[in-house]
């Protein structure tokens, strides 16, 4: 191996480090920051309660700084590191997958569908819920899934699928469930400003019940990534040269899209339409660690966890005692360091 | 053109009453090709002419309407991609490289085919790596980023990335349209070396009728979608039959230093154009 090559393992090694901690740092802020500051002792100590009840039984004290740390704060920390990494992973395979910088998570109609969902569930007041989860993670779950199957389908031609027709599909049949969308939120009596929250994006007061639905979702499509990664770099060089190195084009494309989706909606459907994540970190870990997708993956699930846990820390923090909607800090955190490395280095794409 | 004929007993491709179509236009009609081992074969003809898409039907990238393409006497659309990757390997027309892989992880795409899902590369895709990279003189590009190549050392490594496939085909579609005549003889060069060295079965579409004519042992004259004449450069590169097929005038002369045929244009002959 050169100099070059191993310099370059170096700084991917080195970026990884560096995220780990930052997440980790970002990690005990999350702890320690709210409306009721939690000095970082007290958090340790309760932590480790609550360690030694998951492992060994012991009995939890039941004080309010244990209620705060470990049923509220922690599991919100959890779902912010999920919905995070379930963005960033799916925007960038979605990136890869149609060679298009601007692609997101969202791109299949993702977004739209949750919203119809969640507008749907919000507005007509409906009332399910299945082992606990309430009408609006699962509305807005089926319509994301609902409408990205509704995408796929359209854009089937002759058993194949062209990405140029997927998008454009998911364009113009989200603009459409957008526009059904909104007729329901207009004509609606409910109180707007829920909805239009949900539709920003928050984790606000959610529970352990969501990252146990999001968790597994998260793990079942980053193992598909990963597995994935390197049909996905030779995906990049185009349809025919990934047929003619070796590389099942459909049947890749069809589990490559799949994943996304499925990371996209989960994420969607606990923390609502959290924009920029998904876009902004696959591009902000190409260039930080170069496009090779088996370091970029991992990469940019670090990140995205690190934006989203980053947040939500200061959606609590900004107008405490209320708090932001979390797209509104994602985007105003993220535009800007993207917009800084994109003058600072030569990108990888070509203008 | 003393040159040991292949043995036409063991042909490497064949195409057998090869017809092909994009959405209803017929391109190729009843082509019959058979090209043995080791063979050094260009493609040539018009625009349009079935050139590329008589490639993309050898790959296996393009169905054929009716009619096949037998590699090693197996039908070639019954292969599957990774074992069809690993006997040919294609060179295309275009490279995009709007992601800044480095040279490296460029070529070792080429292992692919090679290699299981989750499985880090060999000592042995090391070595067929570094070998593609030297035969085709890129080794001290290794490190360099994709996007920061001329064009002619990025065809190079495209080639490279072909030959660490270790295929036994190699199929390119016009590898020299773009480059410099100092780069087209480099390339030129590389296929014939890969082809006498390793006896590499080489297939070659070009527009560039007297790169064909010297580099290459064999010549197939397409011309809408049929093979207008099929033999060694002084059976093809003829007068009458290139102006049959390109609808132009044009002069063929013996090259003095190689006796292979040329061509020669001259703006008088075309004046009636104006």
């Amino acid at each position: 191996m050169s100099n070059n090559l191993r310099k370059q393992r170096y700084r991917q090694t080195a970026v990884l480090l560096a995220l780990v901690i930052v997440l980790a740092v970002g990690c005990d802020l999350a702890l320690i920051i709210g409306p009721s500051h939690q000095p970082l002792a007290v958090v340790s100590r309760v932590l480790g309660d609550g360690l030694r009840h998951l492992l060994l039984g012991e009995p939890l004290p039941q004080t309010s700084a244990h209620t705060i740390v470990l049923d509220i704060r922690l599991p919100r920390l959890f779902l912010a590191c999920i919905v995070g990494a379930c963005l960033a992973l799916a925007g960038a395979i979605m990136q890869a997958l149609f060679q298009n910088p601007m692609a997101d998570p969202y791109i299949l109609g993702i977004s739209s569908g949750a919203a119809l969902g969640a507008v749907v569930a919000m507005m007509l007041g409906i009332q399910v819920a299945i082992a606990g989860l309430t009408a609006v993670p699962l509305l807005s779950f089926s319509g994301a899934l609902l409408i990205t199957a509704l995408v796929y389908i359209l854009s089937q031609r002759g058993g194949h699928i062209h990405t140029a027709t997927l998008l454009l599909t998911g364009i113009a049949l989200g603009s459409l469930v957008s526009a059904i969308t909104s007729f329901i939120m207009l004509t609606g009596e409910e109180d707007l400003q829920v909805v239009i929250s949900w539709l920003l994006g928050s984790i606000s007061g959610r529970r352990w019940l969501h990252v146990y639905v999001a968790a597994p979702q998260l793990l079942a499509g980053g193992v598909v990534a990963l597995v994935m990664a390197r049909p996905l770099n030779v995906l990049l060089l185009g349809d025919e040269t990934a047929m003619n190195l070796g590389v099942n084009v459909h049947s890749s494309k069809r589990i490559l899209l799949a994943a996304a989706s499925l990371l996209a909606a989960a994420a969607v459907s606990v923390s609502g339409i959290i924009g920029f994540v998904g876009l902004i970190i696959p591009h902000i870990a190409r260039l930080l660690v170069g496009p090779d997708h088996r370091v970029l993956l991992p990469t940019s699930a670090l990140a995205g966890a690190v934006l989203v846990v980053l947040a939500d820390v200061l959606a609590r923090v900004v107008i405490a005692p209320a708090e932001l909607p979390i797209g509104i800090i994602t985007a105003i955190l993220g535009c800007p360091f993207f917009l800084y490395l994109l003058h600072r280095q030569s990108y990888g794409h070509t203008p | 053109m003393s040159q040991p004929q292949p043995d036409p007993e063991a042909p490497v491709l064949r195409a057998e009453g090869l017809y092909a179509a994009y959405d209803g236009t017929q391109v190729l009609c009843d082509v019959n090709l058979s090209v043995g081992v080791g063979a050094m074969l260009g493609i040539i003809g018009p625009n349009g002419s079935g050139k590329s898409t008589l490639l993309r039907c050898f790959a296996g990238t393009l169905k054929p309407t009716a009619g096949r393409v037998l590699l090693f006497d197996t039908d070639v659309a019954t292969i599957p991609v990774r074992q069809r990757a690993r006997l040919v390997a294609v060179v295309p027309q275009h490279t995009t490289t709007s992601f800044a892989f480095t040279v490296w992880d460029t070529v070792a795409m080429g292992r692919h085919a090679h290699l299981g899902l989750m499985q880090a590369l060999t000592e042995r895709d090391i070595r067929a790596v570094s070998s593609a990279l030297e035969q085709t003189d890129c080794i001290h590009l290794a490190d360099r980023l994709i996007t920061e190549l001329s064009g002619g050392e990025l065809q190079r490594v495209i080639i490279a990335r072909a030959l660490a496939q270790e295929p036994q085909v190699l199929l390119l579609d016009e590898p020299t349209s773009h480059l410099d005549i100092n780069h087209q003889l480099d390339i030129a060069a590389l296929l014939g070396a890969l082809n006498a060295d390793r006896r590499l079965t080489v297939l070659w579409v070009t527009h560039d009728l007297n790169l064909a004519s010297e580099f290459c042992e064999r010549i197939v004259l397409l011309s809408n979608g049929h093979v207008a004449a099929d033999g060694d450069p002084l059976e093809v590169i003829t007068q009458r039959q290139l102006a049959a097929v390109y609808n132009t005038e044009l002069t063929v002369m013996t090259n003095p230093l190689s006796g292979r045929p040329q061509v020669v244009i001259t703006a008088s002959k075309n004046e009636a154009r104006r």
